[in-house]
């Protein structure tokens, strides 16, 4: 059985507002992350119908962001990472809860991108550890490692931050 | 071993949720959804380097050629017309994809060293889509392409005044060609033809004629920028002129139009 072509509207309305999330979180700027969704759309739009199994249009449209991202990040040198701290903190959830979602994504945004990216992909529950890894091109065992440190590493940000 | 999703987590995921994309950024997808013949321009590697030198030494031979040829006379802008509206009936690349009207005033300005560029303040209110380069009959252009909504685009192209025989003048000279509305002026050594699908409704909301405000004018610099600001639409229609009407036959009054607008829609190229 074959699956339908999935409608551009239906993917768009499916996806882009995680995509801009993820986007967000890659750029760090509003409206490079929108560039970076309407670019990744567009290449859907050209290229979309060769994808042979339609139940890959989401992770395809996540690898096209990232690919553009990347592409946009090695001949720009706006995109370099912060450094963080080491330690882990515990971050319990009524801390959380009195985050707002801009102080979450301004932290995110400071995670190195090797951690960043497991980490957005792993909140936003659009898709599984293995989407992940292929999405990030790795091996699932360093999904776990990087999303694990990453979390750590978010957790103690967003610990300083609430203090 | 899954990492754990527990309480902690949930609640950032949340809060990531609550983070809204741009009020506009589905309208400006759909758009491009309904223009797939827009695509993005391939990526130049390996021999470019060599491409460009031979590109640039034909360009030069050709150039000194049609320099004598059209020294003393210039193109017609009916026939400029037709051919970017064929063209953009067709497939073509954006060298720039944007949703930034920064980014395409700054390409603009980039492109074109040596002139002032001003986008339409209501043309720059809307969302770009993206520009690139327009060379007709050799002559080297740009164009920016905008979302109007509800699927329709805005092409503004842009080329020296110098090149026509026959440029409009400050104010805008309606008509139509191909499917498409167009609105030619002049400002500043730069002639600007805004190409709506045909229709005259979107191109009286873009040029302001539906209240008989004249569309101020948004210069590529931010000096201009701010004087902007300040102006209203009185002000402006002070110093453009109203618009000037002509039927789709107004190429006939433009000298060799007939003839030179049969060439092929591939004088223009990227």
């Amino acid at each position: 059985m074959s699956l339908a072509a999935p409608d551009f509207q239906q993917l768009v309305d499916a996806y882009y507002e995680s995509l801009y999330r993820f986007a967000l979180s890659l750029a760090r700027n509003e409206n490079d992350a929108a560039d970076l969704v309407q670019q990744t759309f567009s290449q859907w739009a050209r290229k979309g119908h060769q994808l042979r199994d339609p139940s890959l249009a989401k992770t395809w449209l996540f690898t096209t962001l990232r690919r553009e991202f990347l592409g946009a990040r090695r001949r720009s040198a706006r995109f370099s990472d912060e450094p963080v701290t080491e330690e882990d903190a515990s971050l319990e959830p009524p801390q959380a809860e009195s985050l707002d979602a801009a102080a979450v994504m301004e932290c995110l945004q400071k995670l190195p991108l090797e951690y960043r990216e497991p980490v957005v992909l792993f909140y936003l529950k659009e898709v599984s550890y293995a989407e992940i890894a292929e999405i990030l091109g790795v091996p699932i065992g360093t999904v776990m490692s990087r999303l694990s440190r990453g979390k750590a590493r978010l957790r103690t940000m967003l610990t300083e931050k609430n203090a | 071993m899954p990492d754990r999703f527990d309480e902690t987590d949930a609640v950032l995921a949340r809060k990531l949720t609550e983070i809204a994309p741009p009020a506009d950024l589905r309208a400006r997808l759909l758009a491009t959804a309904k223009t797939p013949e827009i695509v993005e321009a391939p990526t130049r590697s390996g021999n470019w380097l060599i491409g460009g030198i031979i590109a640039a030494a034909a360009t030069l031979v050709l150039s000194l050629f049609l320099l004598g040829e059209w020294a003393h006379r210039g193109e017609p802008i009916g026939a400029a017309t037709a051919d970017i509206s064929r063209f953009l009936s067709g497939k073509f690349d954006l060298a720039l994809q944007t949703s930034s009207v920064v980014k395409v005033r700054e390409w603009l300005t980039a492109n074109n060293p040596h002139h002032q560029i001003d986008l339409p303040a209501a043309l720059a209110g809307r969302a770009p889509m993206g520009c690139r380069e327009l060379m007709w009959r050799d002559h080297r252009g740009s164009l920016a392409c905008f979302s109007m909504g509800g699927g329709k685009l805005a092409h503004l192209a842009m080329f020296p005044t110098k090149i026509f025989a026959d440029a409009p003048g400050s104010a805008p000279v309606i008509a139509k060609a191909g499917g498409w509305t167009r609105a030619a002026w002049s400002r500043d050594g730069m002639t600007y033809l805004l190409f709506v699908p045909e229709g005259t409704d979107p191109m009286k909301e873009l040029l302001g004629f539906a209240t008989d405000q004249r569309a101020g004018l948004i210069a590529s610099n931010s000096s201009w920028s701010s004087a902007f600001a300040v102006e209203n639409a009185a002000s402006f229609a002070a110093r453009i002129a109203p618009p000037v009407l002509t039927n789709s036959a107004g190429s006939s009054s433009f000298p060799n139009s007939a003839t030179r607008s049969e060439r092929p829609s591939r004088v223009i190229s990227g």
